[in-house]
Formats: structure tokens, C-alpha cells, sequence
């Protein structure tokens, strides 16, 4: 029983730290061989997990060796574009100026229905709206419609915007206060006890989120009671 | 220092402990080998005695191993070489010839597939 305990909470933290150095992508956007390395990762951990007959070690050294290797061709794949190319593959135009590449499809065996389905999603029911369609090395398909069937943009209609999108700043998370973002804005603690207290609230405690903008406008949220 | 670095030297560290194991391996099971023979030796002479105190000792050699043999190694293996360790050192006292080298020899066996797993060889990595 202890065995199973330690050596799960080993391979725990061991994979956690695997996968938090492969980067911040998500599953979904994974490349190939991301995607391989996550499945293999996983299922190296699950064996010494499970069979006590065999040492911890020999789950974690193809663990290591794996995430080294992943490690080292991430590194060498940012280096040369050419080996960025042979290890993740290139994207293929699967629609070129409106014209369906059959070739390029038969080669990702990659289905009209398939095509139709991912079309669908995107809100396009005609593939004639679809001047380009690109199939990514995740998988997923990019699809660029004609101009003509695209909704207009504020410049294309010549008016004028201004510019009011800002990244707002948290200066309280769950009643604590982000010393280092309060100084980043250059502001201080007094100042933010004045606006905690003009939302109506007693101290920085009472707060759930307190966010500000670049036009200095606040959000506050306040904490829920607990009954 | 450049990031690539890191995992190079991850990877060749993994190797490189992978070989000092190896060879560490080869040099105990050669000593237990030798003990055992010497034990098998003493034994063809009559001498009992001797060959039960050698082959204890060379339990005490093998058992201060234990460790390190379990972390490495497949317990199984492990397991298996410790039971005929207690095998040969009970026909050692009831002095039976066959069996006492029997036992032993395939006691030798068992300690060399410690090192056959561990050896990189075509055999083992196909």
C-alpha cells in the first residue's frame, strides 16, 4: 500500500514537471509528436504504478529519456527550419483560391465529409464561400472565406475607432491582494483600501476579484457568503 | 548556458549511469561467482564446514547488495537468486553432494541473467 502511495505521488509530480516543461499548449493543439510523448508518458507512469515486481526506476528512466528527447528536438526544431519541417510536418492547403486540392486531400486522407463537417463548424455552408482552407499540423483546419462573404470590419467600412481595449490588471484575487501588480500600476495599498471601501466593503478580504483597466476603470466583485 | 544543454546532458547522464550500472553489476556477480565456486570447490573436498561459512559469507556479500539490486533490477530476478541462495545453503548442511551442486549451478545461472539484462546487446534491445 505505502509503495503504491509513494510511488504514484513520485510519478505524479515526475509527469507534472514533464508536462509543464513541454510548454502551455493545449491537448488539442498538440503536434505529432507532442501528442506521442503525452500518450507514451502516460502510460510508462501507470506500470511501475501498478506492478511492485519491478524497480521505480525503470518507469522513470524512459520517463526522463523521453522528456530529454522532447526537450532536445524542441530545441534543435527552433533552430533549423528544415528539421522543424521533417519532425512537425508543414501545413497543406486543402482549398487553394476556391479550388478543392484532391491530391492534397487523398495525401492526408483527409475526407470530403470530413472537410464538410469542419466547414460546418466554422459557420459556412457553401464551399464556394471558402477562398482558402488550410489543414494545420494539429489537425485542425483553417478556413479563410472570400472577402465578399467575410462581415465587415470597421475599416472596411471607414469609420473611426477608438481605441478603448486594455488588459485589465488583478489586484485582488480571492480577498489577497497582488502586491506586484499594485506596484506595476503604481499604485498603493492605501489607495486600494479607499476603492475597496467605495465599493462598499470592509477590507480587501471582502473582495473576490478587483480588476483595473488602462482607463483606470475598476471592476470589483465581491466574495459571496459562506452560510 | 544554452538551453539545449540541458537535455544533452540529461540524456548522456541516463547513459552513462545506465553503463557504470552495468559494469557495476558484472563486477558483483563475478565476486559472487567466485565465492560460490570457491563454496563448490570445498564442498568436492568433504569440506562442509567450509563450504557452508564460504557460501554464508557470500550471502552476507550478496544480501549488503540487496538495495541497490532492487532499485536497478527486476525483483523477480532478484527474488529468485535469494531463494536459491537459502536453497544451497540448506543442502550445504544436510551435506548432500547432487543437490548442494545442482542448486549452485543453477544458483551461477541466475546471478549471470542479472548481468545478461542489464547488458546492452542486440539481443537484449530487440
Amino acid at each position: 500500500m505505502a509503495t503504491a502511495f509513494l510511488r504514484t505521488v513520485i510519478l505524479y509530480f515526475l509527469i507534472m514537471v514533464g508536462l509543464r516543461l513541454m510548454g502551455k499548449r493545449q491537448i488539442g493543439e498538440l503536434e505529432p509528436s507532442e501528442l506521442v510523448l503525452t500518450m507514451m508518458l502516460s502510460d510508462l507512469a501507470t506500470v511501475p504504478m501498478q506492478d511492485f515486481g519491478i524497480p521505480l526506476l525503470s518507469g522513470v528512466i524512459p520517463i526522463l529519456t523521453l522528456l530529454s528527447l522532447s526537450m532536445l528536438l524542441s530545441q534543435l526544431s527552433l533552430c533549423s527550419i528544415r528539421f522543424r519541417r521533417l519532425l512537425c510536418g508543414s501545413p497543406t492547403v486543402l482549398i487553394d483560391r476556391g479550388k478543392l486540392r484532391q491530391d492534397a486531400m487523398r495525401k492526408n486522407r483527409f475526407t470530403i465529409d470530413e472537410l464538410l463537417e469542419e466547414l460546418r463548424g466554422q459557420g459556412i455552408s457553401n464551399l464556394n464561400d471558402v477562398k482558402y482552407a488550410i489543414l494545420e499540423n494539429s489537425g485542425q483546419l483553417s478556413i479563410l472565406p472570400w472577402p465578399e462573404v467575410q462581415p465587415p470590419s470597421a475599416k472596411d467600412l471607414g469609420t473611426e475607432v477608438t481605441d478603448s481595449v486594455s488588459l485589465p490588471i488583478i489586484l485582488i484575487n480571492d480577498g489577497r491582494v497582488i502586491a506586484r501588480n499594485l506596484e506595476q500600476y503604481g499604485k498603493s495599498e492605501e489607495w486600494l483600501q479607499k476603492q475597496v471601501k467605495r465599493q462598499g466593503l470592509a477590507s480587501c478580504r471582502d473582495v473576490f476579484l478587483l480588476t483595473i483597466d488602462g482607463g483606470d476603470k475598476i471592476y470589483c466583485l465581491p466574495k459571496e457568503k459562506t452560510t | 548556458m544554452k538551453s539545449w544543454l540541458t537535455p544533452v546532458f540529461l540524456l548522456a547522464a541516463i547513459l552513462a549511469a545506465s553503463v557504470l550500472n552495468c559494469h557495476a553489476t558484472k563486477q558483483n556477480v563475478i565476486r559472487w561467482q567466485g565465492q560460490l565456486e570457491a563454496a563448490e570447490a570445498e564442498a568436492a573436498a568433504e569440506n562442509w564446514s567450509g563450504a557452508e561459512a564460504t557460501l554464508s559469507q557470500s550471502y552476507d556479500d550478496w544480501s549488503s547488495r540487496q538495495t541497490y539490486l532492487h532499485i536497478t533490477t527486476e525483483h523477480d530476478a532478484v527474488d529468485s537468486a535469494d531463494a536459491m541462495y537459502r536453497r544451497c545453503a540448506a543442502y550445504a548442511a544436510e551435506k548432500e553432494p547432487s543437490e548442494f551442486r545442482a542448486e549452485l549451478t543453477g544458483l551461477k545461472h541466475q546471478l549471470w541473467l542479472l548481468v545478461e539484462m542489464e547488458r546492452f546487446s542486440i539481443k537484449n534491445i530487440l
